[in-house]
């Protein structure tokens, strides 16, 4: 699993550190650091609660094109 | 009068964890204490390997009873000293995985509470050993408590490792 270079993208543009989004969704930073890095996967609730805060959809955050268009 | 002093020694080892707890519950007092669903993962995995670490400590440790027709004494220290092994290895790969604490707690005061706990153990294993009379018996808990007391410490070290590079980040 790649990094999630849209979701550090996005958070930046929200102008949030992993902290505040960590905090705003009831995880640990290490959490919002281990999504960004392709270390965890996570449940569909959680991907929900980030694109809330940062107001984006899933598309934007978590559909790879990258894989998609080696398939 | 050294019974007298181990009695109090107990006494204030037992007093001294129980504030322990009791200062930690109060501190936490409203807070939610939940991990996050990578935690709970996390911690999943960590059970998994405490319990095979555990499976294969005793499956060493009867080896060794057997083989050695250790008295039952030694069979009961290996059993407590089993049970530290298990404990460190969740914690161990708890701590790694930034898994151990709830985003509620400060691993400084999970941190102190082990260190605290492995000098419970270590004064009461020092203070025996000092005073033991040469039995076997008498010496096989000894060094079964300095043994837990070692793993204790050895979790609060991994902590204080965890939170200094932490620190950094």
């Amino acid at each position: 699993m790649g990094k999630n270079q849209a979701m550090k993208q996005a958070r930046i543009a929200a102008g949030l550190s992993q902290h505040g989004l960590a905090y705003r969704l009831g995880v640990t930073r290490q959490t919002i650091n281990a999504i960004e890095n392709g270390d965890y996967n996570p449940t569909i609730r959680l991907c929900v609660g980030i694109c809330r805060v940062l107001g984006v959809t899933l598309n934007d955050l978590f559909w790879d094109v990258e894989s998609q268009n080696r398939e | 009068m050294e019974l007298l002093v181990a009695v109090l020694l107990m006494i204030g080892a037992v007093a001294l964890v129980f504030g322990v707890c009791a200062l930690c519950l109060h501190l936490e007092k409203g807070l939610p204490e939940e991990y996050d669903e990578r935690q709970q993962v996390a911690r999943g995995k960590g059970y998994r390997l405490a319990f095979f670490v555990g499976l294969f400590y005793y499956i060493g440790a009867s080896a060794y009873v057997i083989i050695a027709d250790a008295p039952a004494i030694a069979s009961a220290s290996l059993i407590m000293a089993g049970l530290a092994v298990m404990l460190m290895a969740l914690e161990f790969y708890c701590v790694l995985t930034h898994a151990a604490v709830t985003r509620w707690v400060s691993p400084v005061k999970a941190m102190v509470g082990y260190f605290l706990l492995g000098g419970v153990h270590l004064s009461i294993a020092i203070y025996r050993l000092l005073m033991h009379n040469g039995r076997y018996e008498s010496l096989v808990w000894q060094y079964a408590y300095l043994f837990i007391s070692v793993c204790f410490v050895g979790i609060g070290v991994a902590h204080l490792v965890q939170y200094l590079r932490r620190g950094k980040e």
